[in-house]
C-alpha cells in the first residue's frame, strides 16, 4: 500500500474506533445528560462516513463541486467533472445536521422536564422510582 | 520532496481523526459533565478540519455553528438547570465490558454486511471515477447552451443547494417538516411559559461592560454575516440552513451576555414563531409556484419544478437570471425562506430553554398540589 | 529584489513567529502552576499564534501571481479575519477571569497578594456574581 491509502485507513479506523465509543456510552453511562451527548458524537460520526464514501482520487487533489464561472466551455465542465467531489452526500448530510440539532434540543427538553418531576436525572434511580 | 507535499492532506487528515478519537474517550469518561461538554466541543472543531479537507465547504459552513456553538450552549443551559455530575460509582464492570465487545461485533457486522450489498464500495482508497450519478449532478447543473441539458438543468453553479432544493427537493421538504414538529413537541413541553416581565438594568444584570460593548459591536456583524451567506447560497457554499444557524448564535450570545430580559425586547416568542409560519409558508409557496402559474395560463406545471421543463410546448418555469445576474428561479425564495425559517425556530428555542427555573417551579408545584 | 521577495520573506518570518509563540503556549500551559497564570498563555495562543500567522498568510496571498485577481480578495478576508481575532481574544480571557475569581471554581494556590479581595472589602468594588 502507498502512504495515500495508508493514511486514508489510519482515518477511517479512528471514526470507527468513535463510534464504537460513542454507543458504549449511550448503552452504559447512566446519566440522561450524558447519553445524550455521546448520541451527538455518534450522529457526527457517521457524517463523516457518509462524507468519505464521496470522496475521490485526483492527481494534485480533488475540487470542491462548485463551478467558479458562470459562463462554462465544454472544456472546463469536462475538467470539471474529472476533478470534482460527489456532492449528493454533502447535500444528505446538510439537512440531517440542522434537523439533528433541532431533535437533540426536544431531547434536552424532554430530559429537563423529567428532572423537574423526578428529582434526579440517574437513570438507575429513576427505574427504582417508577413514576 | 514534492511527494511530502502531495501527502500533507492525507497526513492532517489523520492526525485530526486520531486528535478526535482521543476527544471523544476523554468525553464519555468525565465525570464533570460541563468538561464532558467541552471536549465534544474540541472533537466537533476536529471533525470540521476533517471535513473541510474531504472538499465539502457546505457541511464546515453548517457544522462549525451548530456543534462548537449552539449545541455547546445548550448543553451547557440544561447542565445548570439540572445537575452538575455523573455518578458513575455502581456501574458492574463485567457487563460494561460485555457490552463493549457486543458494540465493536456489531459495528464490525454492519459495515462487513454494507460492503457485501455493494452499496458502499470500500477500497482501501477512493477510486478515481465518480458513480454515474454524481457525474450527472455535475454535468447538468449549470447548462451551457445546449438544450437537451437546459430539460434537467438547475442553472446554478452550486451543485449542491441545486441537489438540496432542486434534484432533492421533496427530502428537504420532509426534512424541515421534522425539524417543525421538533419545535411543536418542544413548545408544548414548555407549555407557553412566558418569560416574566423584568425591567432590564443595565448596570446589574449580564456580563461586564468589556463584553458588554463587544457583543453591541458583533451581533448586527452576525445577523449581516448571516443573512449573505444564506441569500447567496446558489452561488457560492451557503444557503438557508447555513445562514439560519450562523444568526441563531446571535441570539444565544444576547441570551449570555445580556440577560435574557434584554433579548425579550427584540425577540419575542409570538413574534418569532410569527416569523416562522412566514418562513414556512413562503417555501410552501415556492413548491407549488409553477402549478399556480401553469393553472393560472393553462400550460403544464409540475410541484417543485425551477426551470422550465421544454417537454410540450410552452412549459411554464421561473426566469434563471434577472438583469444578467443569476438567480437560479426557485433556489433564492428557497434559501431566502429557509434561513427565516431556522433562525426563528432556534430563536424560539433557546428563548424557551432560558425561562428563569422559579416561575416554572411555581407554575409546576402548583399543578401537581 | 522584486516586492514580491520582500512581502515573501516577511510573511515566512510572520509565519515562524507564529509557530513559535503556538509551541511556547503549549508549554506554558503545562507547567504553570495556577489558572490565571495559564490564561497568559492561553492568550498569548490566541494573539501570537492566530494573529500573527493569519496577517503572514495573507501577505503570503498577495503575492502569489497565478491566482489572478481572486488573491485580493483572499488577502483581504484574512485581514479582516485577523483583526476580528485581534479585538475579541482579550474580551476572552477577560470573561474567562471574571468568571473564574467570582465563582471561586479556580484556586489562587501560589498567592502573593489579592488586591481585588482588599478592595471589595472596603467596598470600593461591588461584589458581583457575573
Amino acid at each position: 500500500m502507498d502512504a495515500r491509502s495508508y493514511l486514508f485507513a489510519v482515518t477511517y479506523t479512528a471514526i470507527f474506533v468513535n463510534i464504537v465509543i460513542a454507543l458504549y456510552g449511550i448503552f452504559v453511562r447512566p446519566h440522561i445528560m450524558k447519553k445524550i451527548i455521546a448520541l451527538s458524537i455518534f450522529g457526527d460520526s457517521t457524517y463523516v462516513y457518509a462524507i468519505i464514501i464521496g470522496f475521490r482520487k485526483a492527481e494534485p487533489y480533488p475540487v470542491i463541486p462548485i463551478m467558479t464561472t458562470w459562463e462554462p466551455a465544454p472544456e472546463y465542465v469536462k475538467n470539471f467533472v474529472a476533478k470534482a467531489v460527489d456532492p449528493l452526500p454533502p447535500a444528505l448530510v446538510l439537512t440531517a445536521v440542522v434537523i439533528g440539532l433541532a431533535v437533540m434540543l426536544f431531547l434536552v427538553f424532554l430530559s429537563i422536564q423529567a428532572y423537574r418531576v423526578f428529582g434526579t436525572l440517574d437513570i438507575r434511580k429513576i427505574i427504582r422510582m417508577r413514576g | 520532496m514534492s511527494q511530502l507535499y502531495e501527502l500533507i492532506p492525507y497526513i492532517v487528515m489523520a492526525v485530526s481523526a486520531l486528535a478526535s478519537t482521543v476527544a471523544v474517550y476523554l468525553a464519555i469518561v468525565e465525570r464533570d459533565l460541563i468538561k464532558a461538554v467541552l471536549y465534544s466541543a474540541i472533537q466537533s472543531t476536529f471533525y470540521a478540519l476533517l471535513f473541510y479537507l474531504l472538499m465539502v465547504p457546505d457541511i464546515v459552513l453548517v457544522y462549525v455553528p451548530v456543534a462548537v456553538g449552539l449545541l455547546s450552549a445548550v448543553f451547557i443551559f440544561a447542565i445548570k438547570k439540572t445537575e452538575k455530575y455523573e455518578e458513575v460509582a455502581g456501574i458492574p464492570k463485567t457487563a460494561s465490558a460485555i457490552i463493549l465487545v457486543l458494540v465493536t461485533v456489531f459495528t464490525l457486522i454492519a459495515g462487513w454486511l454494507l460492503i457485501q450489498s455493494h452499496a458502499i464500495t470500500f477500497e482501501i482508497f477512493p477510486s478515481a471515477d465518480a458513480r454515474a450519478l454524481a457525474k450527472w449532478f455535475l454535468n447538468t447543473t449549470l447548462a451551457s447552451k445546449e438544450w437537451w441539458i437546459r430539460t434537467f438543468s438547475a442553472m446554478s453553479p452550486e451543485a449542491v443547494t441545486a441537489i438540496v432544493w432542486d434534484y432533492r427537493g421533496l427530502d428537504t421538504y420532509f426534512e424541515t417538516s421534522v425539524m417543525y414538529l421538533a419545535i411543536i413537541g418542544a413548545l408544548a413541553i414548555a407549555r407557553y411559559f412566558e418569560i416574566p416581565k423584568k425591567e432590564y438594568k443595565e448596570e446589574s444584570m449580564g456580563m461586564s461592560i468589556v463584553g458588554k460593548t463587544a457583543t453591541k459591536i458583533l451581533v448586527p456583524m452576525i445577523i449581516v454575516v448571516a443573512i449573505s451567506i444564506g441569500l447567496h447560497g446558489h452561488l457560492t457554499p451557503g444557503g438557508g440552513f447555513q445562514g439560519g444557524v450562523t444568526a441563531a448564535v446571535a441570539v444565544s450570545l444576547m441570551i449570555f451576555i445580556f440577560s435574557v430580559y434584554f433579548a425579550v425586547r427584540y425577540f419575542k416568542i409570538y413574534t418569532a414563531i410569527l416569523l416562522r409560519i412566514i418562513g414556512l409558508i413562503g417555501i410552501a409557496l415556492a413548491a407549488t409556484i409553477a402549478i399556480l402559474i401553469a393553472l393560472a395560463t393553462g400550460y403544464h406545471g409540475f410541484i417543485f419544478q425551477n426551470q422550465p421543463k421544454p417537454i410540450t410546448p410552452l412549459e411554464v418555469g421561473l426566469p434563471y437570471e434577472i438583469g444578467g445576474n443569476l438567480i437560479s428561479g426557485t433556489l433564492l425564495i428557497f434559501n431566502a425562506s429557509e434561513f427565516l425559517a431556522v433562525f426563528m425556530g432556534f430563536a424560539i428555542l433557546f428563548l424557551l430553554l432560558s425561562v428563569p427555573e422559579e416561575s416554572i417551579m411555581e407554575v409546576i408545584r402548583g399543578e401537581i398540589e | 529584489m522584486g516586492l514580491n521577495f520582500i512581502l515573501t520573506i516577511i510573511s515566512y518570518i510572520l509565519i515562524g513567529i507564529g509557530a513559535f509563540c503556538q509551541v511556547v503556549a503549549g508549554i506554558g500551559m503545562n507547567r504553570f502552576p495556577n489558572f490565571f497564570v495559564r490564561l497568559h498563555a492561553a492568550t498569548i495562543c490566541a494573539v501570537g499564534g492566530s494573529f500573527v500567522p493569519i496577517i503572514g498568510c495573507s501577505i503570503l496571498a498577495l503575492t502569489l501571481e497565478e491566482f489572478g485577481p481572486s488573491r485580493f480578495f483572499l488577502a483581504g478576508a484574512g485581514f479582516v479575519t485577523a483583526i476580528f481575532i485581534l479585538l475579541l481574544a482579550p474580551v476572552g480571557s477577560h470573561l474567562l477571569a471574571k468568571a473564574a475569581y467570582f465563582s471561586k471554581a479556580a484556586v489562587l494556590h501560589p498567592k502573593a497578594a489579592d488586591l481585588l479581595e482588599e478592595d471589595i472589602k472596603k467596598g470600593e468594588v461591588r461584589e458581583s456574581t457575573v
